[in-house]
Parts: structure tokens; sequence; C-alpha cells
């Protein structure tokens, strides 16, 4: 993906949620930036958490981020079970958030507090999830 | 703020495995144990709060669960939600007496939806306290919340994982004195450790239990009746985030401190007053981060608070007297109020061979979800 910054002013009182996942869909990961602060935040949101400003824009951010936690799920529960042993973590973006992702086409072993990862996407179901592998990789 | 009382109490107990009475028969058997506790008429009562269940939150609203049992004119108040601390159920009717709305307020909880939804069920539904739309996609399951606070910890503070087998043992031993324990046989360190690995790294062993259901009853008065109410001295609750992506670290949660440091000031005590604490303990990482926040010890030091042997019946602060959710039982929603009902019982000085001696204050916490909203209770025996 690029890492060009690409902005696209969007309505606040659209569907943030709806617009993340739609793009997350055609591989394209944005997160909202905010105008006025200049904070970014994950997840996305009708108001900036940092400053209530309601100036927000998306934009594509590094891909990059940090493995700040990590577990390694071995007994999954309904649609989960065919994929253990599969890893939740918390990853830091570079830009300064945080979110819940998944990471992959890594011996879960391998994995550690302080990793270097880069987006990617996975087709699971009926949609495509923002997850993070090793970097370099 | 006046002081006011827990004047009655009542636990359903429904055993191992074993199906839960339907929703209403909890609540009609809590709230009679619990009046007939308080030495009480059930006219006596004027006000009613109702905790809900996790899965039931409006099978009946306040006013009819009244209607349904006679009681009235009458304060009727809900706490509606799940990630709710629980304990706030007793704050509510602190002050609804303290507003002059009610003098005894009747204060109840009961859950069976893993009799109704079955274990598989009850899961799932656990689960949905994982936000919908950036977390559960990722299939965390509910232990792995706690896991993933444990891995920081030990990455941050050097925590081992036998000291959180440690915890797990101490607490096994206090539950094992319970006679209405859901668990069995005594648990070792090793064992813990050669358990089964849900959500590395935590095994079984080091989450909470998963029960069928039950209830709980208290009857909270501007006065105390009967003979044996202990008064609620403090509370104070505080909520720093829901989802896990929102909390600042998952080592250190500043906000357990603000509500911890409410329910002690209130009290006008210090932590070393207290004889005791109640700890929610969904996975034993989260007393040990508790004990830390709250200020038992230093931040990092919980693993070897707990490994000292601080924590255990005979220590000097000991820890989920009865069991916990970790070998008591964890019935739902009201998994905190059954340590209420622990510190009263410990209070009044009938705990049986699980009594900590000359127990004069106990402090109780409830959690909402994974640590994300607290409450606190400083409980004190009447003079």
């Amino acid at each position: 993906m690029t890492t060009t910054p690409v902005e696209v002013d969007v309505d606040p009182l659209e569907d943030p949620a709806a617009f993340f996942w739609r793009e997350c869909g055609r591989s394209a990961f944005w997160l909202q930036h905010c105008g006025d602060c200049e904070k970014w935040q994950y997840y996305p949101r009708h108001l900036c958490s940092h400053c209530w400003s309601r100036k927000l824009t998306w934009r594509r951010p590094s891909g990059l981020a940090v493995v700040e936690t990590f577990s390694v799920v071995h007994r999954g529960s309904g649609a989960f079970a065919d994929l253990t042993p599969y890893t939740v973590a918390l990853v830091r973006l570079a830009e300064g958030p945080t979110m819940m992702t998944n990471i992959v086409d890594v011996d879960p072993d391998r994995v550690e507090i302080g990793l270097e990862v880069q987006l990617d996407f996975a087709r699971r179901g009926d949609r495509v999830l923002p997850v993070f592998r090793v970097r370099g990789r | 703020m006046n002081p006011v009382y827990i004047s009655g109490v009542s636990q359903r107990i429904v055993g191992r495995g074993k199906p839960a009475p339907p929703y209403l028969k909890l609540l009609a058997d809590a709230a009679a144990d619990a009046v007939t506790d308080a030495g009480l008429e059930p006219h006596a009562i004027d006000g009613l709060v109702l905790s809900s269940s996790i899965p039931q939150p409006f099978a009946c609203n306040p006013a009819e669960l009244a209607e349904y049992l006679g009681i009235g004119p009458a304060y009727a108040a809900m706490a509606p939600y799940g990630g709710r601390p629980a304990t706030d159920v007793i704050g509510m009717a602190r002050s609804a007496v303290n507003a002059g709305l009610a003098s005894n307020v009747l204060v109840l909880s009961a859950d069976n939806f893993a009799t109704t939804l079955g274990l598989e069920g009850a899961i799932e539904l656990y689960m949905k306290s994982f936000d919908q739309t950036y977390e559960r996609p990722f299939g965390p399951l509910i232990p792995t919340a706690f896991a993933l606070m444990a891995a920081r910890h030990i990455h941050d503070y050097g925590t081992t994982l036998e000291q959180l087998a440690s915890l797990a043992v101490t607490i096994r031993r206090h539950g094992l004195l319970n006679p209405d324990t859901e668990v069995s046989g005594e648990l070792t360190v090793r064992s813990v450790l050669d358990d089964v690995v849900i959500s590395s790294p935590l095994t079984r062993s080091m989450v909470a239990l998963i029960s069928t259901g039950g209830a709980q009853g208290f009857v909270v008065t501007r006065r105390p009746t009967g003979n044996r109410a202990v008064a609620v001295r403090g509370y104070g609750e505080s909520c720093g985030f829901m989802s896990l992506t929102q909390a600042p670290s998952l080592a250190r949660f500043a906000h357990i401190r603000v509500a911890a440091d409410q329910a002690v000031t209130q009290a006008g005590i210090t932590l070393d007053d207290l004889d005791f604490v109640e700890l929610y303990d969904p996975a034993t990482i989260v007393p040990l981060i508790l004990l830390e926040e709250i200020g038992f010890c230093e931040k990092g030091e919980g693993g070897a608070f707990v490994e000292s042997g601080a924590v255990d019946l005979g220590g000097r602060l000991p820890v989920n007297t009865h069991g916990g959710t970790l070998a008591f039982r964890h019935p739902g929603m009201g998994a905190a109020l059954d340590s209420v009902v622990e510190a009263v019982v410990q209070l009044r000085g009938e705990a049986g061979a699980r009594q900590v001696q000359d127990a004069e204050l106990g402090l109780v916490h409830g959690q909402g979800s994974w640590l994300a909203n607290n409450g606190f209770l400083v409980l004190g025996r009447v003079r």
C-alpha cells in the first residue's frame, strides 16, 4: 500500500465504522486525524476524543506498529475454533493509537513484546481484517 | 455522608453444574431470605434496587419486581448494563437512603443464564463484552483480556508465572474452607502451571469458574436493624476505559486508585486499618494488579506480595476468604456481590473455618469488564 497521505474530508455525521470496514475490504487502512489538535485516534469516532473537535479527516497511516502485548489463544470459541492457535495482540501504531489485531504468518513462539510489525490484510469469512505481520517479511 | 447499614444479606446456592431455578424464583428467595436476615417484615421495605443479570437486563424492570414482591409504595431503581462493577447497587441504595428517598432498601441480584444458555452459550455471551466493531473480529476470549495484562506485567515488572500460580493456590485453599464451594481438591504451583493453556500465558487454573447461577440479596438501612448489621463506611467508583485498546496501559491503571481512595477517605481509615479484602478475581493477574494499584504494595511488587503469604488466611491481608470466582463460584453479574456477602459474614464473625480473627474492617472490590470500571466498598463492624 502507498504511504503517501491521501486525505479525504468526510462528513462527521457519516458512519465512521462503516467507512473503516468498507475500506479494509479494499485493502485500504484509514485512521482519523484531528485538524485542531493534530492527534490521531483509533477507533474512529464522530469527534476527536482528545480535544472534542469535529474537524476530523481520514488519513492513510504508515502501517508500522510495535507489539505492546499479546496472547496466543489455544481454545478458540465458535468460528475461531478452527484458527487455533492464533495470536491476539495490542499493537501501538507509529502514529500513536493502539489497536487490537492478529499477528499472522509467524510461529506464535516468535512473537514478543516490542516486536516490529507491519500492516497487512486477511480475508476471514465475509470481511477483510487489518492484521499485522513481522516487519520485513 | 451518614453511614448506612447492611442489616440483612442472603445468598442462593445452586451448586456445581446443577440447573439454577428460574430468574424470578432466585430473586424471590433472595428477597425473602435477606429481609428475614435483617429482622424486618416485608412491609418495612420502602426501596428496591435491582442489579441486572448480564443477558436479562430488562427481564423485569424494578417497578415490576417491586409489584411482584408486593413492595410499595417504594423507591425503585436499577443498574441495567454490563461492564459495571456490580458493587454499584450498594452505592445506589446508600444514595437513596441519604437522599431521603427510602429507609430500608432491598438490593437484589440473580443470574441463571449458564443454565438457560448452556456453558458454550454463556461463554459466547461473556465475549460480547468485547467491542463488537473493533475487537471481536480478532477473536479474543474473556481470559485473553487478562492474558494481555499478564504478558505486559511480566514484561514490565518481572512478575513470574509461579507468582500468578501461587495466588490461585492461595485462593483455592480459602475456597476449600467454604462449605458452598463448587470446586474440590488442593492446587499446587506445579499443577496450576501444568494445566491446559487457555490464552497464553494463562492456564485454566488461573481463570475464573463459570457457574450455572446464583443470587444475592441485601437490606440497606438508615438505622441498623436486627443485631448483626454491618456499616457501609465508604463507596467509590471510577471508570477509565472500556475497550482494551483505549486503556492507557495494560499494566498500570491509575483510575483504580481514584475509586479506592474515595472509599477509604469516606471511611476515614487508612489501608493499614483493613483486616481483609475481597477482590474480583476473573484471573489471578487481576487481584495482583489491584493490590498494587490500591497501594497495599509498591507498583510491580504484587507478585512478591502474594508469594510472601501476606494474602493468605492468617497473613496480614487475607484476600478472597470465600474463594472468589476462582474457587467459590462465578454466577454472572452477581460475582462481586458474593464478595459483599462474604465481607458481611466475616464482619459478623460467622465465617467458620475461614474466619479472619477479629475482623473489623473489610474492603470489597467489584470490576466491570477488565479493570475498566471499578467499585470499592468499605464495610465495618458495628460496635
